[in-house]
């Protein structure tokens, strides 16, 4: 009898111990979970804008380099750059120059914005 | 009326919409239960597992389908974390810390010294059946062993802190 006592006396002590507390919920707490979840959506976000804009400045970049080699294919404007060499030079620059400002503008998030 | 894990249910879904508002009252209903659990699995860093935990579970939350409780698919993520942590502690997680931190709530130093010596298994499968209330059927889910280990685990652990608690106060 008493060892059963003593058995029920410690499966009591045992659910007693190990159940959860009894209070009110822990707002600190609930408030950095809150934070942590605005700051990981802030991050989430910034990354998706930043690969969107690596993708569209790949592909920008792609499509610059296929429509010059287009150019350079032509076989006129290949003797043409063969005898004015530096201006075939000054043109990819300014090209590129101006690819470089049409698409890193800041206003529109480039790589200022990761 | 509905149900506990109805309305942890149709907070999910609310939540799986981008509602942070929802997902704060899952946090207020769950936090509990979640860290008192972490802090007596002897984790050192207990508060920052849970908020992981959270943190995992706003970001899978539309994966949440109701079948089993809420509380339960929540513990189950915070359980990984506490493997994870354990990993990169280079502990193994069989292996019993014998650090308890101080868990708010009743049997204090005495349930503390039981707990640490028991492994991690057999801790989290005494504090969910036994504190926690969970079924045997969800405790062996969430360890990922057969329900029967589990019972034996739960039965091994209970005896293990008996024999703790008989030699204290004495009866046999």
């Amino acid at each position: 009898m008493a060892m059963i006592e003593g058995e029920e006396e410690f499966d009591r002590f045992l659910a007693r111990s190990l159940a959860p507390p009894q209070r009110a919920p822990d707002d600190r707490f609930a408030d950095r979970v809150r934070h942590r979840i605005m700051l990981d959506e802030l991050l989430r976000s910034r990354r998706a804008k930043v690969v969107e804009r690596l993708s569209v400045e790949l592909l920008s970049l792609v499509a610059l380099g296929c429509g010059l080699a287009a150019i350079g294919a032509s076989s006129e404007i290949a003797d043409s750059m063969r005898q004015v060499p530096h201006v075939a030079l000054i043109t990819i620059i300014l090209v590129f120059s101006l690819w470089v400002r049409l698409v890193a503008q800041p206003t529109r998030g480039g790589f200022s914005g990761i | 009326m509905q149900s506990r894990n109805d309305e942890d249910l149709a907070l999910c879904t609310r939540a799986a919409k981008g509602d942070q508002l929802a997902f704060a009252a899952l946090v207020a209903r769950h936090e509990r239960p979640l860290r008192s659990f972490l802090a007596r699995m002897g984790s050192a860093d207990a508060d920052d597992i849970a908020q992981e935990a959270f943190l995992k579970a706003w970001r899978f939350v539309s994966s949440y389908d109701g079948r089993a409780r809420f509380s339960t698919w929540l513990t189950r993520i915070a359980w990984r974390c506490l493997l994870d942590e354990a990993r990169r502690a280079g502990r193994p997680a069989e292996e019993p810390e014998n650090v308890i931190q101080s868990v708010e709530g009743e049997g204090g130093a005495e349930i503390e010294d039981m707990l640490a010596r028991l492994t991690d298994k057999e801790r989290a499968a005494l504090i969910l059946c036994d504190g926690h209330g969970w079924s045997h059927s969800e405790a062996a889910d969430m360890l990922q062993m057969p329900h029967g280990t589990l019972k034996t685990t739960v039965a091994r652990a209970k005896a293990k802190c008996r024999e703790m608690w008989s030699s204290q106060h004495g009866d046999d």
